[in-house]
Parts: C-alpha cells; structure tokens; sequence
C-alpha cells in the first residue's frame, strides 16, 4: 500500500522553500519572492493534505490520533490559517507585508513541528492505531478541530510576536528598518489571537461534552483537561490585557510567543516535562 | 456617639465600595487572576497529583504520599505543605478561583451598565470640530443629493451590520452609526462562564456519583440514592477490527424496580439515562468465577483476597490488565491459589487470553499445582473439584447530574458571545452631510476600540464607497 513518506518529504521540501523565500522578502523587500514564498507554501500545503489523506486511509480513520498525526494535522493548520490571514490583507500595501513578513517566522514554526512529526519521533510512535472505542465519537473530531484551528491561528499570533519583536529592536537601534509599522504588525497579532480564541473555546466545549458522554464527566482536571486550559487562560489574559493601556503592544507581542511555546509543551511535550503521556492520550480511559 | 452615621462615613464607606467595584471590575485585575489559575493549573499538571478517592481517606492518602516521596527527597515536606500534590483540591486554589468568579460577576455587571449606557445615550448631533477626536476623520464633496446620499449612506452601514441613527436639522444631516451589539457578544460570553460556574456549584451539591460499579456476568448492584433500582449484569459485546483490536463494546444490563425487569444497553460514547441517573460505560476487562466442592459434593467456602471481602461459594476475580495476579483462599483446606492474567502468551502456545493457576499449601513457596486455563475449566486439587470460569466484567459509572443542561447552556452561549465579539469590532461612526451649491459635502468620523488597522481599512472602504469611486 502506498506510504505517505514521500508526500510529508515533498511539502517540508516545500516548506523549507517558502521559509527562505519569506525571509529573502523580508530582508529585500521584493515582492516576486514573497509571491514565490505564498505559492510554495499552499503547494506543500496541498501535498500534505494529500499525504494526511492517505495516512488516514491506511490507519482506517478520518480523525487524527496520537501525536504523528496531531503533529502533521498542526502543521497543515497552521499553514493554512496563515495563507487564509495573507489572502485577508489587502492585495497590496501595509497589511500584505507585514503578514508576508511574518511569513519567515511563521513557516519556521511550521518546519519545527514537521520536522519534530517526521524526524524527531520514534517509528513505533507513528505506527498507524484503530480508532480506540472512546474516540469515535463526533465530539472527539470537533474537539480535535477546535483545538487545532485554535493552535493554528496561535502560530501565526506568535510568528508575527517575534516579528514585532524585531522590528522593535531595529527600530530602536536604526530607525526605519526593513520592518513593516509597528501597528500594522501588532494589528495581524490582535487578529490571529481574536480569531484563533472562540476556536479553542470550541475545542474545550466539545472536549467537555465528549468526556461527559464517554465517562460521565465533563471536568475532573486531568493533565488532558489542564493542558488545553492552561492556553485557553493566557489567551484569555492576552485579550483582556488589550483592553488596559498599561500594557504595550510589545506586551502582547511577548504573550503570544509564550502563549504558544506554552502550546507547543501541550501538543508535543507534555509527556516530555512530566513523565505523563501527551494531551490526548493521558485521557482515562480508551 | 460611637456610631453616629456622618454624611463624610458614608462618603468614605461608598469611596471603598467604589474602589472595590473598579478593581474587581478592570481588566487587568481579570488578566492576573486568569494568569494566576493558569499557573496554578500548570503545577497541578507538573506534579503528580493525589487520585481524588484518595483525599477523601486520610490513611489512604498517607499511603499514596509515601508513594511519591522518593522522587522529591528533601524537598517532599515543603511541596506537600504548599499542597502541590492536591492543587485542585487546596484552599489557595479555591480561593484563586472564587476571585475568579467574583471578578467575572462584578465585571459581566459592569458591562451590562456600560453597554446600556453606550447603547441609549447617543449623541447622534454632533459638530464635525469635534471629529479630529476620534481615530478616522475624512471630507469630501460628492455629486448626489442630500436625501439620496443618506439613504445611501444608511444601506451601506445597514449591510455592514451598524445600526443608523439620523436626525435632520436646518439643511443639514447628522448620521450615527454603531456596531456595539459586539459588546453585546463579549457580555454573552461572561454570562455563558457565570451559568458554567453556577452549574458546576449545583452539581456539587445536589449531584452524585458512583465511580467504578464493576459488575461480573450474574452480579446484580442497587442503585441506591433514593432510587429502588436494581442493576443486573446480562453480558458485554465487543466489536473488533479486522486486525482484532477492540472497536467498540456495549453492556446489555436489567433494570429492575418494583418487580419489573426492563433490558437496556449502555455503550462507550452511548450513555443510558435512568429517571435522572446517566450510567456510562467507563472499561472492561477479564474476570474469572471460582467455585468449588468437597469430596461429596458439598460447597466450599471461598475468600477473595479484596478488601473486607467475606467467605462466599462463589468469588470473582477481576483482572486489570495484562499480567495482573488475584489471589483466593480455600480456609478450611488451608490452601492458597494465586491467578496470574495474560492477554497472550504465544511462547506457550496461546495466542488468546489465557490465566495461570498455581495453588501453594500452607506457606510454602512451591505450589502443588500449576496450569494454564484459557476458557473454563474444572480442576482437582486437594481432594476438593475446583471450577474456573474466564469471561468479560464491565465497568460503570453512575452519575446524577442534575445542572448538566445548564452546563450545557453555559458553553453556548460562551461559544457563541466569543465569536460575535472576536470575528467583529465594536464600531462608532459619525457623518454630517450638507447642502453646499449644486452638491454634497460629507464629513465623516470614526472609531474603533481595538484593531485599529482593520478599522482604517473598514473607513477606507467605505469612503471609496460613498465617493463613488466603489460600486456599493
């Protein structure tokens, strides 16, 4: 049966592209490389659907389970979230930059969770599983979809954090930079975190209401529950840290970046700070 | 006169209350709490933490302690006197949390004044002198009537989702526009997290539960909670995948109340719900039946090794994975037979779920007997006829929960308030349009109180719309 190796190779080839195309049109300026880092992205973007269709199609499901497939489902989200988030800023000016410029960030997160679901883990851990009983359930899929439209939206929150970050810094060292404003950076993070926020709301409420189901309790704050509440409160913080003039945009820049260095451990390292199996799996029972 | 109530202690008394409404109702307060939970959430995912039948026993709870002590040498004392092995369960993260409530309460009220406050005292006449104050300020002249361009102007906010508000005066027109419903989801949310939390209190009052019913295939359990219930185990069905691992399993039980047996079936993600009571399937595994006789046939008593079990003619002995050992005793025999579980044990030659029986005498170390069982089996030892039986146990959870509907309701309603205050931005607009020789002077003003950048290019655009340099 066909493998989905070659396809993941394919798009983190493509990946690898579009990060230094990103980074060349940010550096640059020009605009045919941020064109060619756009259209690399939904190339590898597309080849990777392509590879998750038939890893599913091998495994026997449609919801991705355990962290190979959690890890390349991210990847894909947080692609498509940032392409959909470029295609929303106006065709030319300010916006496009600055979402074109934090493109050399955000691919860089998204090479960083392939190459952790294709180099880093073990080839047991990306074995293909039957759907456990406790898992096929509807709720479980949407649980699953909310959090990872929710962690997809919170890359690019956090790509576009450190590219405020850097404009920041040259800003002060050297005056007008390569950077795009300031307040055009800070409005692609505002936009990423609001839309990403009611996702992961989503993911909660579904995952509450698929624990009540399948154990007869929406919350008994297992390391599961908690490590999806956890960015669910520094999100949370973040919005409402908006709204207080005493905090700055470089701020919020900042606690973005941690939200999602804080998501990051959830997704892939939970297991890895506490001897305990990762989100999904610490759930009671399957 | 110690108490005399002076128009200044009033005064005083109602600064206090003030200052404690603005700090439980700002932000940023609301900020430093949620950070604070999420901190405290994060120790209690770090550290190992007491299972919940657990704290309810002290000697239960020393023993679990002793079980994690090595891991934290010296530093075990000052983490346990900081309750970071109990985090959810501590007095300090109850508090943290009844802050959180208070604050969101205080807040949602806050909201509810401000929002009906922005919503009903608008200032729809206003100067444009005064429009250099918002954040978005444009004029131009257009060729269109006066009446025409506002009818105009009106559609095109309508479309956006603004309600419009219009007053006429001596030639001249005053157009307020607003998106403030937004606001309206941002309340919603908080209203949505109240019922959640109100929800949660009820049902640790009025709500019960019963953790782990495991029923064994003949076992009957009562219900209690002042329900006359009587559960019976009938039999578990399992489903696999071609490859034979589990797809899906289901418990086919009797409900029997007043005499009446009513068959049901309780599947994994399928709850029953029973006057009230939901019953779920929680696991399963393998228990095996133990009976047995003397030389004439007489039944002999047996004693699990389970806690506070009695003697009885029949034990079960659950399994709970792959190698887990049970013990019984035969006292009058002086005999002790222990049971080991394997889900396969190729090696020998059983490439399904297979037990091992050995039975010791007295003390002594070597057993007497040794064999493997895979179904069912009758065996001799001692003089005595032993039959062991392997078949499926299921494990339930009964529950009554009586806030779950509006649990439910709670997270609707924060869904929906977080998507209608996130996906939109609460906007103020201002015009003044006026007759000025064959044309139409337009003034316009506007203001948004977050994404700054979406909001200039939302004026932007309408702008070119009025203008006419976008079809509408």
């Amino acid at each position: 049966m066909i493998d989905e190796v070659p396809f993941l190779g394919i798009a983190y080839a493509c990946f690898l592209i579009a990060t230094a195309a990103y980074a060349i049109y940010l550096a640059k300026g020009d605009r045919e490389i941020g064109r060619a880092g756009t259209w690399t992205s939904l190339v590898g973007a597309i080849i990777l659907i392509a590879g998750l269709a038939v890893r599913m199609v091998r495994a026997r499901h449609w919801v991705p389970v355990g962290i190979y497939e959690l890890s390349l489902t991210l990847t894909l989200f947080i692609v498509a979230l940032y392409l959909l988030l470029e295609h929303l800023a106006k065709t030319s000016g300010e916006r496009r930059r600055t979402a074109r410029g934090a493109g050399a960030f955000v691919m860089s997160l998204v090479l960083l969770v392939h190459t952790y679901a294709i180099l880093v883990l073990s080839p047991a851990a990306k074995l293909p599983e039957p759907l456990a009983p406790a898992l096929r359930s509807p709720w479980f899929g949407l649980h699953v979809l909310g959090a990872v439209i929710a962690y997809g939206f919170f890359a690019v929150a956090c790509g576009s954090g450190l590219l405020y970050l850097c404009a920041d810094v040259t800003l002060a060292r050297e005056g007008e930079g390569i950077f795009p404003p300031l307040e055009v950076i800070d409005g692609l993070n505002y936009r990423a975190v609001a839309y990403g926020f009611p996702w992961l709301t989503v993911g909660l409420a579904a995952g509450s209401w698929w624990a009540w189901r399948a154990w007869g309790s929406y919350w008994h704050w297992s390391s599961g529950e908690v490590w999806v509440l956890i960015p669910w409160l520094i999100y949370a913080a973040s919005l409402h840290l908006r709204k207080s003039s005493r905090w700055s945009a470089r701020h919020l820049a900042l606690f973005s970046i941690l939200g999602f260095v804080v998501v990051l451990l959830t997704f892939l390292g939970g297991n890895v700070l506490t001897g305990q199996p990762n989100v999904i799996s610490s759930l009671p029972v399957y | 006169m110690l108490n005399e109530v002076t128009p200044a202690k009033i005064a005083r008394e109602r600064d206090v209350l003030d200052a404690l409404w603005r700090l439980f109702s700002s932000t940023q307060l609301a900020a430093m709490v949620l950070l604070a939970v999420a901190l405290a959430s994060a120790l209690g995912a770090l550290f190992p933490q007491a299972p919940s039948q657990t704290t309810r026993d002290s000697a239960l709870y020393a023993q679990w302690l002793a079980s994690v002590q090595g891991r934290y040498d010296n530093w075990f004392g000052f983490l346990d006197t900081l309750g970071l092995f109990d985090v959810y369960g501590s007095w300090w993260f109850r508090v943290l949390l009844a802050f959180l409530a208070f604050g969101l309460i205080i807040s949602t009220a806050e909201r509810v004044s401000s929002l009906w406050s922005s919503i009903h005292q608008v200032r729809v006449k206003r100067g444009d002198d005064s429009f250099a104050d918002e954040s978005r300020q444009t004029g131009f002249s257009v060729d269109q009537p006066v009446e025409q361009l506002v009818e105009r102007l009106k559609a095109i906010l309508t479309r956006r989702l603004c309600r419009t508000l219009v007053e006429w005066e001596e030639g001249m027109v005053y157009l307020y526009a607003d998106r403030l419903w937004v606001e309206g989801g941002a309340l919603l949310g908080h209203i949505g997290l109240i019922i959640v939390l109100w929800g949660t209190v009820v049902t640790g009052h009025l709500g019960w539960q019963e953790d782990a019913v495991t029923l064994s295939p003949g076992q009957s359990y009562e219900i209690g909670h002042g329900l006359n219930a009587v559960l019976r185990f009938e039999k578990l069905e399992l489903d696999t995948y071609p490859d034979g691992s589990l797809k899906d399993y289901r418990t086919h039980v009797q409900i029997i109340e007043d005499g009446t047996a009513v068959e049901q079936i309780i599947g994994v993600n399928r709850p029953l719900t029973y006057r009230g009571v939901s019953l779920h399937q929680v696991s399963h595994g393998m228990v095996v039946a133990v009976k047995a006789s003397d030389q004439d046939g007489q039944p002999l008593l047996l004693q699990s090794f389970a806690d506070g079990a009695d003697t009885a003619a029949v034990v079960s002995l659950p399994f709970w994975g792959h190698q887990s050992e049970r013990h019984f005793a035969v006292p009058n025999k002086e005999l002790v037979f222990q049971l080991v579980f394997y889900q396969s044990l190729s090696d020998h030659g059983y490439d399904g779920p297979v037990f091992l029986v050995q039975a010791y005498r007295g003390s002594a170390i070597e057993p007497i007997y040794s064999r493997f069982i895979e179904k069912s089996s009758s065996l001799k030892v001692g003089g005595a006829t032993y039959h062991l039986a392997l078949d499926q146990y299921s494990v339930l959870r009964i529950v009554r929960e009586p806030a779950i509907a509006v649990v439910i309701l709670g997270l609707l309603l924060t869904l929906v308030g977080h998507f209608l205050w996130l996906y939109w931005s609460p906007i103020r607009f201002w015009a003044v349009v006026s007759e000025e020789g064959d044309g139409t002077t337009v003034k316009l003003a506007g203001t948004v109180e977050l994404d700054e950048v979406s909001f200039a290019s939302w004026f932007g655009d309408l702008t070119q719309k009025i203008e006419g340099k976008e079809d509408d």
